[in-house]
């Protein structure tokens, strides 16, 4: 019986639709796989860049040293690891007994400063950026400070009046400054901290005699490793843990960059989604040819008495094998088509990915027997019903309910969908969005070709008889059509969109956004400031007053109850001073998601306040709520009366709390700005330093960089993926005219037994491709102008820009590209003479 | 070969005072269209093209422009007249047939070159066929070159040539 299958498969190996069946469902399964192992190995990138902000997978953070119990189970799960100790305290300028002779004594300074204790290996995720000389470009760098020498902030020269490479007194023990430390990826975003950083190594923490039984200073242990040891680890520790020590992990939801990367990434989804869709098509064209091929041949067996579960096998199991060979193609060129992703965008990601999960690989498995079953099946089921008497009258065609082949089709395509998408809500739009696109794409293609045959008659002979074949091949030509309008369509909408998004993350960090942070203005520099900016024609934000001030109740429930670890009320502003500010205008980049602003007719003696949407989901804040703030010692109170969404990417001053004018008054108040400074004007940030030696100056450029960086990575990305889309729109295409070749060739040699030459026919077929490109191109062009159009307008909410590109995309290349495949497709029946084409069909 | 669609290896064939084998494919096509109609067992005719398109597709690529009344016309002639606009998947045997001699008569050739043309027809429409081709083939005053296994129809014909075993000899028996 062996034998049987195996002489029938290496047969069918023959038929030239199996070979294609291969290829169509290889490119469903490497399209697949090159996306989602790219896909893979970039989420686990950028989830490691994401756990940067904690610089661990996870962190124990505890305000004493932990207990010998919880080291002796740390030490038992050998993680990597590695602590940090941070401490407010008093750092000064004046000169040690030793070294630093230069270093004047007169003019000694102090400045509250954060200090953090670096043990060797921190940061164990993400790196420091550190310079060698004040405001220069920062580098990496692999290394904690040396014994004896700390690295500091800018702001702590500026303020101190120091230099590198000169001394700093950090409690009873004097470092020398031997770098300046430009960022630390746990710093957090709250880059207006209000003491600056001096860095030192974990082993000159005694010295300083500054850290003692009872002293405020935080400890944190970092952890980096498998998943599972780290998750062990926190069981293991959470019956020990103290009132005083947690666990922190990252909530990647809560990151505006993994929103970002969410977002960006999605996309490269649904654009492998296209590209698998017509690798699927292309599946279900070639198994429609197969099956028309194989019919005689399985009438034939079933005349020759196989039936029943042989027959069923005769069919299966040389589509069971072809399958199995498509997936292992399709693995083998995904993983190539990988590393040629990679290389292309060598130079935006780092030169080692971490290894792929086993996602990947399921995942394009899955995709390709979903393309099989749904796409592929439906059409090799009408073998299994092979009617003997087929054999006899040739002309006759098995027909089967084409209903049972588009539900196949459908649930295969939702099926794809989802996969691609993850969400129901996407899904269903997308699945709409083509079921309207293929509607719409039919009645074109088919009206057009009614039109142009009707407008021949009186042409020339190629025109007629191009408009004759395009009628006598409708069919094929309105799935090519489809086919290749649904491609330049998507790679049209998903290069529109992806402007916008670029466009929309590059408006949110411009060229000109503001890199320096001014806070801690007094009142009475306040006005001088701000004329200083001027005559400097800087761009800036304006002056907000700043109050700080806890969060101390809600409702008059004592925050440490309202939000106690039972009720899962939990903020990162809470337990720290807020810049509370106030203001009749609403700031530029926010909007009032509930209630109303502040209005210059309320009712002057209620307090009110605008609360930021996140803070007031997470601490289930609603409009009529009473807050209550701490200040220094009094309370100020404020009922909620709107709730408002804020850019916290934008780079100008954002505030959790906007109070009404006048609450917050007779309370100590400075003022903060943000300003843009060119590396040319970065001289001026020296002298304000000088002029306003109460105020604090932050260089923000490297975060600014960083968040380029990333948008313009995931932009390179996505188009890499387009691509791909385009290259299976072509490999649809090539399925179907290798389908119509026999066709094609049949018509060539009558044309040509008839009296046609060479010329007359190349040119028929020329203009058939490029009115199929025509016309695709064309409804592409349509309905990418009224989906952009609809989209700009009610959903992304920007203005609808004419993108010029689409334009070259759909009416130009399109037709180009179809032209070359279908002149390249032909080409081999122009050399067979006509005789053998007549024999052959 | 006699057509030009495919040349000799060795040897000449002429053709209206040219040499097959020195033209062309091109050339050969526009010499076929010129001179010779083509009548195929197998009919080939153009499934997505109407009975009337198939007819008119010589017609046309000579830049006819009474391509559509001749092509009319001569289904007229061949009793098709009520398919005209019918596919051949949807014609018989027999009628596809005769729109395959609608065609082939459509440029008036001084030559036709039928082969086996009943080959793939019962008896009863084969024999139909044979007297149509006959016909017309008098009215036009063609040369008509006929393939044939079936041994009464070559009395039809004025000089019949038997290949047997790669020759061809002239049949002095069947010649009028």
């Amino acid at each position: 019986m062996f034998t049987f299958y195996n002489n029938l498969l290496v047969r069918q190996l023959r038929q030239s639709s199996m070979r294609l069946f291969c290829i169509a469902v290889g490119i469903a399964c490497a399209v697949t796989f090159s996306i989602t192992l790219l896909g893979d190995r970039l989420e686990q990138l950028f989830n490691s860049q994401a756990k940067e902000v904690i610089a661990a997978d996870l962190v124990l953070q505890s305000t004493t040293d932990l207990s010998d119990e919880q080291k002796a189970v740390v030490e038992s799960f050998s993680l990597s690891s590695a602590k940090t100790l941070t401490f407010q305290t008093m750092a000064n300028s004046s000169a040690p007994e030793k070294g630093a002779n230069e270093q004047s004594t007169e003019n000694e300074n102090f400045l509250l400063s954060s200090v953090k204790a670096v043990s060797n290996g921190y940061p164990l995720l993400g790196e420091l950026q550190v310079s060698n000389q004040l405001y220069a470009d920062p580098h990496a760098i692999q290394q904690v400070p040396e014994k004896g020498e700390v690295w500091v902030e800018d702001r702590v020269l500026n303020e101190l009046g120091l230099s590198l490479n000169q001394y700093i007194s950090v409690g009873e023990a004097s470092f020398k400054i031997s770098k300046i430390l430009v960022y630390e990826p746990d710093r957090g975003n709250s880059f207006y901290s209000f003491t600056p950083r001096i860095m030192m190594n974990w082993e000159d923490v005694a010295a300083t005699q500054i850290v003692r039984p009872g002293s405020r200073v935080k400890f944190r242990y970092l952890f980096a490793g498998e998943e599972s040891k780290l998750n062990n680890l926190q069981q293991e520790l959470a019956s020990s843990l103290q009132l005083n020590q947690e666990f922190i992990t990252i909530d990647a939801a809560n990151q505006t960059l993994a929103n970002t990367l969410n977002r960006a990434y999605r996309f490269l989804h649904i654009t492998a989604l296209i590209a698998v869709l017509l690798g699927a098509v292309a599946a279900a064209l070639v198994s429609y040819q197969y099956a028309n091929e194989m019919t005689y041949q399985y009438a034939l067996l079933r005349c020759l008495g196989l039936q029943g579960k042989r027959m069923i096998a005769a069919v299966a199991v040389p589509f069971i094998v072809f399958s199995l060979i498509a997936v292992i193609i399709g693995l083998m060129i995904g993983g190539v088509a990988h590393i040629f992703i990679l290389r292309s965008l060598a130079d935006l990601i780092p030169e080692t990915l971490p290894a792929a999960s086993i996602k990947p690989y399921l995942l394009s498995a899955f995709t390709a027997l979903v393309v099989v079953a749904s796409f592929a099946w439906p059409f090799l089921n009408k073998l299994l019903k092979t009617a003997p008497k087929l054999l006899l009258n040739r002309t006759e065609t098995q027909q089967q309910p084409i209903i049972f082949t588009i539900v196949a089709m459908l649930v295969g395509l939702s099926v794809i969908v989802y996969v691609g998408t993850q969400e129901v809500k996407t899904s269903l739009y997308i699945i709409a969005v083509l079921f309207v696109f293929v509607l719409l794409a039919y009645f074109i293609t088919k009206n057009f070709i009614s039109w142009y045959a009707k407008h021949s008659e009186s042409k020339r002979v190629s025109t007629k008889l191009t408009a004759r074949s395009l009628k006598a091949n409708r069919r094929m030509v309105i799935v090519q059509v489809v086919a290749i309008a649904i491609t330049f369509f998507s790679l049209a909408l998903i290069s529109t969109i992806r402007d916008d998004l670029v466009a929309s993350w590059q408006s949110k960090v411009p060229d000109n956004a503001p890199n320096i942070f001014a806070i801690n203005l007094f009142e009475n520099e306040k006005l001088s400031f701000l004329d200083q900016v001027k005559e400097q024609g800087l761009e800036h934000s304006p002056l907000y007053p700043v109050v700080r001030g806890r969060l101390s109740a809600i409702n008059d429930q004592p925050i440490r109850e309202y939000a106690s670890k039972e009720t899962d009320r939990q903020d990162e502003s809470l337990g720290r001073d807020l810049a509370l500010t106030w203001d009749m205008k609403l700031p530029k980049d926010n909007k009032i998601v509930q209630g109303d602003w502040h209005t210059e007719t309320q009712d002057k003696n209620t307090a009110t306040v605008s609360v930021e949407e996140g803070l007031a989901e997470n601490l289930e804040i609603t409009l009529g709520d009473k807050l209550s703030f701490t200040v220094e010692t009094q309370v100020v109170e404020a009922v909620v009366t709107s709730i408002r969404s804020v850019e916290w990417e934008s780079f100008t001053p954002n505030f959790y709390m906007i109070f009404y004018p006048g609450v917050l008054d007779g309370l100590p108040v400075s003022y903060m700005g943000s300003l843009h400074l060119d590396k040319q004007q970065r001289p001026i940030l020296r002298d304000f330093v000088k002029q306003f030696p109460s105020a604090t100056f932050f260089d923000v450029n490297f975060l600014l960089n960083r968040i380029r960086g990333i948008a313009q990575k995931i932009s390179y990305a996505v188009e890499t993926v387009l691509y791909f889309a385009l290259f299976a729109s072509v490999l649809v295409f090539i399925s179907i005219e290798m389908i119509l070749r026999k066709n094609r060739s049949y018509s060539t040699a009558i044309f040509k037994a008839v009296g046609a030459d060479t010329k007359l026919v190349q040119k028929v077929f020329r203009t058939q491709f490029l009115l199929i490109g025509l016309i695709a191109g064309v409804i592409a062009y349509l309905l990418n102008l009224v989906i952009s159009f609809v989209l700009s307008n009610y959903l992304i909410e920007g203005q609808f820009v004419f993108n010029p590109k689409t334009t070259i995309l759909c009416l130009v290349l399109a037709p180009l590209l179809v032209l070359v495949a279908g002149y390249v497709s032909i080409q081999r029946t122009k050399k067979i003479p006509v005789k053998q084409l007549l024999i052959d069909n | 070969m006699l057509a030009g669609l495919d040349i000799p290896t060795t040897g000449s064939i002429e053709l209206f005072h040219h040499k097959l084998e020195e033209l062309s494919e091109d050339e050969r096509a526009a010499l076929r269209n010129q001179y010779v109609g083509f009548v195929f067992q197998a009919f080939h005719l153009l499934p997505g093209f109407t009975a009337l398109e198939n007819v008119m597709l010589p017609l046309e690529i000579n830049d006819d422009t009474q391509a559509k009344e001749k092509a009319i016309s001569l289904l007229d002639r061949v009793g098709m007249t009520h398919r005209n606009n019918h596919f051949p998947t949807t014609l018989s045997g027999g009628e596809q047939q005769r729109v395959a001699i609608a065609r082939a008569f459509s440029t008036t050739p001084p030559l036709l070159l039928a082969d086996e043309p009943t080959g793939n027809l019962d008896s009863n429409t084969g024999s139909k066929i044979i007297d149509l081709l006959f016909e017309l083939n008098q009215e036009q005053g063609t040369a008509l070159v006929l393939v044939t296994h079936d041994e009464s129809l070559t009395k039809r014909c004025d000089t019949c040539y038997r290949l047997d075993r790669g020759k061809l000899h002239q049949d002095k028996s069947q010649n009028l």
